[in-house]
């Protein structure tokens, strides 16, 4: 079976990566439609991936929140948010995934759960994780002079298709 | 005894090598993935053009044909683009506590011009100085909004908190505005005073408005 399985094929366009922030005001989103993967396969396993989003494709729905962004993440010059597998581990129904996560120009060694599900014909990985801003020396955001909290949560939906 | 101790170090020894090996291997191989995403640019160049859509008067400043178009003498256009930001984070900064400022200075001149209202005379000079004062918060929180480097993106479609806090402005400009006007002319005509006060009401909830609706 595995010798005549196919690689799935990376669908960008039902895919995305959104962060999520709070301020003692409020709580946002911001997605990016525009996530880059590139992937190798063991049959219908997957054995390793990298990811890619530019922190300019994340949309909060706010212009000038998304430009605020853009300064605290100094995106001009560290334009990527990258992912890296370093080990992909099949634990039942669930993967855990290790890899470097480069981020603000910082790299760091990140470990979440994701959870494929099969959806007609394709295949959706869905997880998330936490990130702290100052351990990747961000300047948190501040609106009134009262900063953005410093935990931001990454969700991610990577959708392969079969061939 | 001596030989077996020897054969498991040097046994030790290969398989630290081969885990070595393994490892560096699977790290090369997932850079070399991630290498495939990577483009050459170290640079996000579609973030160092202003936005096509700016306010006028920023695009008198800061525009492609602006006042400011040769402000730095380098031809870094990151570095160039990197100080826009920055003077722009600054500006919005003052900008905010403008706003707080004039809204505390409105109150104030609230309750003054209550009493001058009610018939107690003594307060008409406060009266006029707290309005200069006010005037003058005001006209320093509206130039740092106005004229501040524009945002990096320009690509809101719906109705945004910035939006309403700029249609929010034209109102509280315009009350300002009558404000003032009327002011000069209530000495010649006290049948003024309730729409003169009218006016600074206007200004003062559409102010308050426009700094409760606003999100970054």
């Amino acid at each position: 079976m595995s010798v005549f399985f196919q690689a799935p094929t990376y669908d960008v366009s039902s895919s995305s990566i959104t962060y999520t922030m709070k301020h003692k005001l409020h709580a946002w989103d911001g997605t990016s439609k525009q996530v880059n993967v590139a992937s190798k396969w063991n049959g219908d396993k997957l054995e390793q991936i990298s990811v890619l989003a530019k922190v300019s494709s994340f949309n909060s729905g706010l212009s000038s929140r998304d430009s605020h962004m853009i300064e605290v993440l100094d995106a001009l010059t560290l334009p990527n948010i990258t992912f890296s597998s370093t080990s992909i581990k099949y634990n039942g129904a669930e993967i855990i995934a290790t890899g470097k996560l480069q981020f603000h120009g910082v790299t760091k060694e990140v470990q979440f759960v994701v959870k494929p599900k099969k959806e007609n014909n394709q295949w959706l990985y869905e997880g998330e994780f936490p990130v702290l801003l100052e351990s990747y020396n961000v300047k948190r955001p501040s609106l009134l002079f009262v900063k953005a909290d410093d935990l931001m949560k990454i969700r991610f939906v990577l959708v392969f298709k079969d061939k | 005894m001596y030989i077996r101790n020897k054969f498991n170090k040097t046994y030790l020894l290969g398989f630290l090598v081969a885990c070595l090996f393994c490892a560096q291997q699977l790290s090369a191989q997932s850079d070399s993935l991630l290498q495939q995403l990577i483009s050459d640019n170290k640079v996000d160049s579609s973030l160092i053009q202003p936005p096509a859509k700016m306010l006028f008067t920023q695009r008198v400043l800061w525009g492609t044909s602006g006042l400011l178009k040769n402000r730095y003498s380098g031809n870094d256009m990151v570095a160039n683009k990197q100080k826009d930001l920055k003077i722009r984070r600054t500006m919005l900064q003052l900008h905010q506590i403008g706003g707080f400022v004039t809204l505390g200075g409105m109150v104030a001149q609230g309750i003054i011009g209550s009493q001058l209202y009610k018939g107690d005379y003594k307060v008409k000079d406060l009266h006029e100085n707290m309005g200069m004062a006010v005037n003058l918060t005001y006209g320093f929180t509206a130039l740092n909004g106005l004229f501040a480097p524009p945002s990096a993106f320009s690509r809101d479609k719906k109705i945004t908190s910035i939006r309403l806090h700029k249609w929010l402005a034209v109102l509280h400009l315009s009350g300002m505005i009558a404000t003032n006007i009327l002011a000069t002319q209530i000495e010649d005509n006290a049948s003024l005073k309730p729409i003169h006060r009218a006016a600074a009401y206007v200004s003062f909830a559409s102010l308050a408005t426009a700094l409760i609706v606003i999100k970054f």
